[in-house]
C-alpha cells in the first residue's frame, strides 16, 4: 500500500478525472429538447442515452464525485504527524534511538543467557542418558 | 541556429556538438603553445588571441547558477522551485514554523472544499455561456497544483513520522524477542528444577541434581558428571531404571514443547 501522501495525490488525480468524465458524459449523451413548435434537433455525433439511463448515469457520476471528496477529506485527516513540529519529531527520533540501542542490549544479554542455559540444560540431559 | 541547437538538446540520442572535429591532437599541441606563450605574457585571458578552432579545446567554467540538460533547467543546488518561479500563483500561506502542519492539512481541507466548488462553478458555465469555459478552468488548474504542491511539501514530514514508527516498531519486536527470551529461561529453570525433585525419588542424590539445576553450566557439568558415575554405584533398581527412562521420554517431550 502506498503511503498516505502517495494516495492523496492518487485521490486528487482521480477526482479530476471523475470532474472530465461528468462533463464529458454530459456532453456527448444529453438528449436535445425541442423547443416551442420546432422538430427536435439532431446530431449525429451524439448517441443520446435513454432518459432514465441518463439520470441514472448522472446520479452516479455526482456520487462519484461526492464520494471521492469524502475519501480526500479522510485521507487529510489521516495524514501522519498533524500537530506535530519538526522539532518534536527530531527530538523523538533521537529519543527512540537511545531506546533502541537499551533494548538491543538487553536482548543480546536475554538470548546469551538463554545459550548458556541450553548449554547447562543439554548437559543435564546428556548425563540423566547415560543411566 | 537557434532552432537547430534546441532541436539537438531535445533529442534523445544528441548528435556530439559540431565543433567535435577540432579535438585534433595538431590542434592541442598547437593549444598548449598558446597556452604557454600566454602564461609567459602573464595573460590570464589566454583566448584573447586564439583562433577560433581552438576555443572550444578549452573547458568551460562549471556552471555556479544553474544549468540545461537535455532541455530541461537545473538550479544549483538543485532544489524544488517554488510556485512563483513558476508563475502560479500560490493559494495558501507560506508554512509558519511553530504550527505548519496544522496548517497544511486545514489549507489541504480548504483547497479540495473551493476545488469542487470551481467544478460546481463550471458546470454551471458550462451549462450557461460555454465559451467562457477558460477562466474557470485555469482556475481548477491552479487549484490542482496547488494542492499537489502542498502535499509534495509535506513528505518530508511524513518521512520522518514514517522512520518513527518504523522504529517504535522494531523497539516493540525487539522488547518481545527479550521478553520470550526470559520466560523460555524461566521455564528451564523450573523443569531443572522438577527434574531435581523426581531425580532425588531414587536415581540421583537429591543434592547433586539441585546444584545441576541451579549452578551456572560450567559447574553443572562437573556436577552432572559426577552424579553419572555415582549412579551405577548407588545401584538403582531394575524397574527404577525403566521409570527412569520413561521419565525421560516425558521430559524431552516437554522440552520440545517448550520450543528448544
Amino acid at each position: 500500500m502506498a503511503d498516505r501522501l502517495t494516495q492523496l495525490q492518487d485521490a486528487i488525480d482521480q477526482l479530476a478525472t471523475i470532474f472530465y468524465c461528468a462533463l464529458r458524459y454530459v456532453g456527448t449523451h444529453h438528449d436535445f429538447v425541442p423547443t416551442h413548435n420546432e422538430p427536435k434537433v439532431r446530431d449525429d455525433t451524439l448517441q443520446p442515452d435513454p432518459p432514465h439511463l441518463f439520470r441514472s448515469s448522472q446520479q452516479e457520476l455526482a456520487r462519484d464525485l461526492v464520494l471521492k471528496t469524502k475519501q480526500i477529506e479522510v485521507l487529510i485527516a489521516s495524514l501522519p504527524g498533524i500537530g506535530v513540529s519538526e522539532d518534536d519529531q527530531k527530538e523523538r527520533l533521537k529519543e527512540l534511538g537511545k531506546e533502541l540501542e537499551r533494548a538491543e542490549e538487553e536482548r543480546m544479554k536475554s538470548i546469551r543467557e538463554k545459550e548458556e542455559l541450553l548449554v547447562e540444560f543439554d548437559e543435564v540431559v546428556r548425563s540423566l542418558k547415560k543411566v | 541556429m537557434a532552432e537547430e541547437q534546441d532541436s539537438r538538446r531535445a533529442s534523445l540520442f544528441p548528435a556530439p556538438p559540431t565543433f567535435y572535429t577540432n579535438f585534433t591532437p595538431a590542434n592541442q599541441e598547437k593549444l598548449k603553445e598558446f597556452q604557454t606563450a600566454a602564461k609567459n605574457n602573464e595573460d590570464d585571458n589566454a583566448p584573447k588571441g586564439l583562433p577560433a578552432e581552438l576555443v572550444c579545446l578549452i573547458p568551460p567554467k562549471p556552471p555556479t547558477d544553474k544549468y540545461q540538460s537535455f532541455g530541461q533547467i537545473w538550479t544549483l543546488p538543485e532544489r524544488h522551485p517554488t510556485l512563483q518561479e513558476l508563475n502560479i500563483p500560490q493559494l495558501f500561506p507560506e508554512p509558519n514554523n511553530e504550527s505548519c502542519n496544522v496548517d497544511r492539512a486545514q489549507e489541504l481541507r480548504r483547497l479540495s472544499k473551493s476545488l469542487l466548488l470551481n467544478y460546481l462553478e463550471l458546470v454551471g458555465i458550462m451549462g450557461i455561456s460555454p465559451e467562457e469555459y477558460a477562466e474557470k478552468v485555469y482556475h481548477l488548474r491552479i487549484h490542482l497544483i496547488n494542492i499537489h504542491e502542498l502535499i509534495n511539501n509535506y513528505r518530508p514530514h511524513q518521512a520522518r513520522e514514517t522512520l518513527i514508527s518504523m522504529m517504535e516498531e522494531q523497539l516493540e519486536k525487539s522488547r518481545q524477542e527479550t521478553e520470550d527470551n526470559r520466560k523460555a529461561c524461566a521455564k528451564i529453570r523450573e523443569m531443572l528444577g522438577s527434574l531435581g525433585t523426581f531425580d532425588a525419588g531414587g536415581l540421583l542424590t537429591p543434592t547433586t541434581t539441585t546444584t545441576a539445576a541451579t549452578s551456572s553450566s560450567a559447574t553443572s557439568a562437573t556436577a552432572t558428571a559426577n552424579a553419572t558415575t555415582t549412579v551405577p554405584t548407588t545401584a538403582a533398581a531394575a524397574d527404577g531404571a525403566g521409570n527412569w527412562e520413561e521419565r525421560d521420554r516425558s521430559s524431552w517431550e516437554a522440552l520440545q514443547q517448550a520450543g528448544l
